[in-house]
């Protein structure tokens, strides 16, 4: 993806509450590869901000939310940017509604900070991010409603490549530690994605736990 | 006036305890669950909490700090409307908008602190 010539992720913040807004800006501009462009309480795509964000972070919350619209107005203002949902649901209907439309990552807003940064340097490397505790609630009820585990349909490799996905590794840091491409080990992700049905890396990590992989 | 904080939002918590600073709040304690029982124990003039941590335990607990605690104030954080909430009419009870500017909560925390 693109990013400023200082080699910074661009980061934009769309959060309703200022005193909320205040606390996320002063969180990710303490990061050293983060430029924090600004903040607004919401996007309005007839007068979009004029500034090039690599990523949005995007607060969303309240009962009558219209997740998939927000989002819209959010791609529609920002373009090509990432976006990367902050709200107070844990309910994964709601993390797949806004994946579905077009959110890169899902987070809960009581997630560490530690973990926010951590998420967002995932999304701003061009991959996803599900907050563990949604896609384990996902997970769960798609191996109940399947009635069975699906570990046995994974490859000795594929169990390694799950192993590692766990551990925090890109595919860059698996491929070197397997001595495989990167290529390869993208392969081997997609094909695990699909036999165990899920769709995020965040999810992986929570069958590998409960497989008792890691 | 001595604070006991409740938000279960890590990241939110900095901005927040700077705010109530501001506003002549001295923290006596930050927790992101509320614990009654360490409430009576730090024994604070004000519980300061957000919303989000609201549920049924959470609404038994807050009444039990009411009935046993019957000068302590309470300052909600709120997304809107009050959520279902029984304290004594002598209790006071501030309630603040999260989508309030920071001028506004700093005011109105302000004139809640200095009417005790």
């Amino acid at each position: 993806m693109s990013m400023s010539s200082n080699n910074k992720t661009r980061i934009f913040i769309v959060e309703e509450q200022a005193l909320f807004g205040k606390a996320l800006c002063q969180l990710l501009a303490a990061e050293p590869t983060f430029e924090v462009l600004g903040d607004l309480p919401r996007v309005d795509p007839s007068t979009p901000p004029r500034v090039a964000a690599d990523l949005v972070v995007l607060d969303l919350n309240g009962p009558s939310i219209d997740y998939a619209d927000e989002i819209a107005r959010c791609r529609q203002s920002f373009g090509k940017a990432r976006v990367c949902v902050l709200s107070t649901q844990l309910r994964p209907e709601i993390m797949q509604r806004c994946v579905a439309a077009g959110a890169d990552a899902y987070l809960a807003k009581d997630v560490s900070p530690s973990e926010l940064i951590r998420a967002v340097k995932t999304v701003a490397g061009g991959e996803s991010y599900v907050d563990p505790r949604v896609a384990g609630q996902l997970l769960r009820k798609k191996l109940l409603s399947d009635g069975r585990l699906a570990g046995d349909e994974l490859s000795e490799r594929e169990g390694e490549v799950v192993r590692l996905i766990a551990q925090g590794l890109s595919n860059k840091e698996i491929g070197v530690r397997l001595c495989l491409s990167e290529k390869t080990v993208k392969n081997h992700v997609s094909r695990i994605l699909s036999k165990l049905n899920i769709s995020a890396r965040a999810q992986a990590v929570v069958y590998a736990i409960r497989m008792g992989l890691v | 006036m001595r604070t006991y904080v409740v938000e279960p939002q890590q990241i939110f918590q900095p901005s927040l305890l700077e705010l109530l600073r501001e506003s002549g709040c001295s923290i006596v304690r930050v927790q992101e669950r509320l614990d009654p029982l360490d409430v009576v124990r730090t024994h604070p003039e004000l519980l300061f909490f957000d919303d989000e941590i609201m549920d049924e335990h959470t609404k038994r607990s807050l009444q039990f700090l009411v009935d046993s605690m019957p000068n302590l104030r309470l300052c909600i954080f709120a997304h809107g409307p009050l959520r279902d909430l029984r304290t004594h009419t002598s209790t006071q009870v501030l309630h603040l908008e999260k989508s309030a500017q920071h001028e506004a909560l700093l005011g109105a925390l302000g004139r809640f602190v200095v009417t005790a």
